[in-house]
């Protein structure tokens, strides 16, 4: 994993208004152990990984974004390629963080995802 | 109304007269006698000939008309039925019909004030039996069909139903703009102020009157919140907790009062925990968001500046005026700072 290997994330459709995605894309949840679930983006492109997502998950998506692994580091985020569920599953790893921490990392996230624009959005 | 009622009065009292007599109309008037200050209250007169004349014979018929009505409505309001008869209910159709949620009528009786709000007229227009019934409304929706032969057009409502209207010159530009861009998914919604017909199930039936259409902004918050209104428990793929009825009226209203219309609208989006977070993008920069409590009450504000590594929060108070205030001098003060500005960590 190089460090301008791109994180793909899926965006709920609650999350984008007027084509604008929300930083609530890049919240972990406590259900997930703070683990947010990304593609590899060098294992799978962006429209093949909503495919997956929508169909073989079964989970709504309207579109993908990403941050590069080196973005992560930067911000102190540790990535993991752990391939599990499935051999293209990555996560961004927020654990022992404050909440308004978690909050500011993914913020932060969000803004340079939308910085690179939609990768892959539903028409 | 209170012509008719007073007429039914007359009749009432004189079985056996068929007129009612030539001026019973002429001396009465309503009089608007002053505005109390510091707020919207109108106080309204009714001034009746017969004042200046305490010996006219049709005085009686109108106070008691006035009693008649306003014993109505305490009806009502307690959840009885009014004495009056349906059909002079039904002149309750054209009174009132402006009221918006949180506004009133008060009429003093007997030491207390009765209150005529939008649940006591809709009681009181199923008390009329009436099956349909008239209301001044505001409505957001998308043009869906134009058919410029016939010079009408349809709404879609956000609830999917449609109300046709007719194509008349004063807004005629507006609605074949929103038609144009009804695929695009932007600039499609307009506002739409005017009187509609609606039923007893408050399904909107045929549009009486449009007093004026203006197209509306994509960011339009009530419109954002509308459509965050139609979440369930479990949107965000079985989590995801649906945002409160409460909370998006209580945002809907403070937007419209508070916030500062100069400054950009913010983009709105549910959170988890049923809240909503507002978010905006500054042209300099700046990314704010302000992540907003399931109550209501707290609003969680952060701006950052990924270039520069800057950041400002604070912690507001929106269910008091005071921290609407403040977030819109945050918005201001982050606003006014150039791209190359640097700003002070807080």
């Amino acid at each position: 994993m190089q460090a301008e290997t791109l994180l793909l994330r899926q965006v709920h459709p609650s999350f984008i208004q007027d084509g604008r995605p929300s930083s609530q894309a890049f919240f972990p949840t406590k259900k997930d152990g703070l683990k947010l679930s990304v593609y590899h983006g060098d294992k799978i492109d962006p429209e093949p990984s909503w495919k997956h997502y929508t169909t073989q998950l079964g989970k709504e998506s309207s579109g993908v974004i990403a941050v590069t692994v080196g973005e992560c580091q930067s911000g102190q985020l540790p990535v993991v390629d752990d391939g599990v569920p499935y051999p293209e599953h990555c996560f961004i790893d927020f654990k022992n963080l404050t909440n308004s921490a978690i909050k500011k990392k993914a913020d932060n996230l969000a803004t340079l995802a939308r910085k690179r624009g939609w990768l892959f959005r539903v028409s | 109304m209170l012509v008719e009622v007073a007429k039914a009065e007359f009749k009432k009292d004189k079985p056996h007269r068929e007129r009612i007599p030539r001026n019973f109309t002429a001396e009465i008037d309503l009089r608007l006698t002053g505005i109390e200050e510091g707020s919207a209250i109108l106080s309204i007169c009714l001034v009746v000939a017969g004042q200046l004349f305490p010996n006219s014979p049709n005085l009686i018929y109108f106070e008691r008309a006035r009693t008649s009505i306003i014993e109505s409505i305490a009806a009502a309001e307690s959840g009885a039925v009014p004495r009056l008869a349906p059909d002079l209910l039904y002149y309750f159709d054209r009174f009132g019909r402006s009221l918006r949620p949180g506004e009133s009528i008060s009429f003093p009786q007997d030491g207390r004030d009765v209150v005529l709000t939008q649940t006591t007229r809709e009681r009181l227009m199923v008390h009329a039996q009436a099956k349909e019934w008239t209301e001044e409304i505001a409505l957001r929706a998308r043009v869906s069909e134009v058919d410029k032969a016939r010079r009408t057009f349809q709404l879609e409502l956000p609830n999917g139903a449609r109300l046709g209207g007719n194509l008349a010159e004063p807004y005629r530009a507006v609605i074949l703009e929103a038609f144009d861009h009804y695929e695009s998914g932007r600039e499609n919604n307009v506002l739409l102020k005017g009187v509609v017909r609606r039923d007893r199930s408050g399904q909107f039936k045929a549009i009486e009157s449009i007093e004026h259409v203006t197209p509306l902004d994509p960011l339009d918050v009530v419109l954002r919140l509308d459509e965050l209104g139609r979440l369930q428990d479990g949107w965000l793929d079985g989590e995801g907790k649906a945002p409160s009825q409460t909370l998006l009226d209580h945002l809907k209203t403070s937007f419209e009062d508070s916030f500062d219309p100069e400054l950009p609208l913010p983009y709105l989006y549910p959170t988890i925990e049923g809240g909503i977070q507002a978010e905006w993008t500054l042209n300099n920069g700046w990314d704010v968001s302000m992540e907003v409590d399931s109550e209501g009450t707290n609003g969680d504000f952060r701006a950052v500046k990924i270039c520069d590594n800057s950041e400002q929060s604070l912690s507001l108070s929106l269910s008091q005026e005071s921290g609407w205030i403040g977030l819109n001098e945050a918005l201001r003060s982050i606003g006014r700072n150039r791209p190359e500005e640097q700003t002070i960590a807080s």
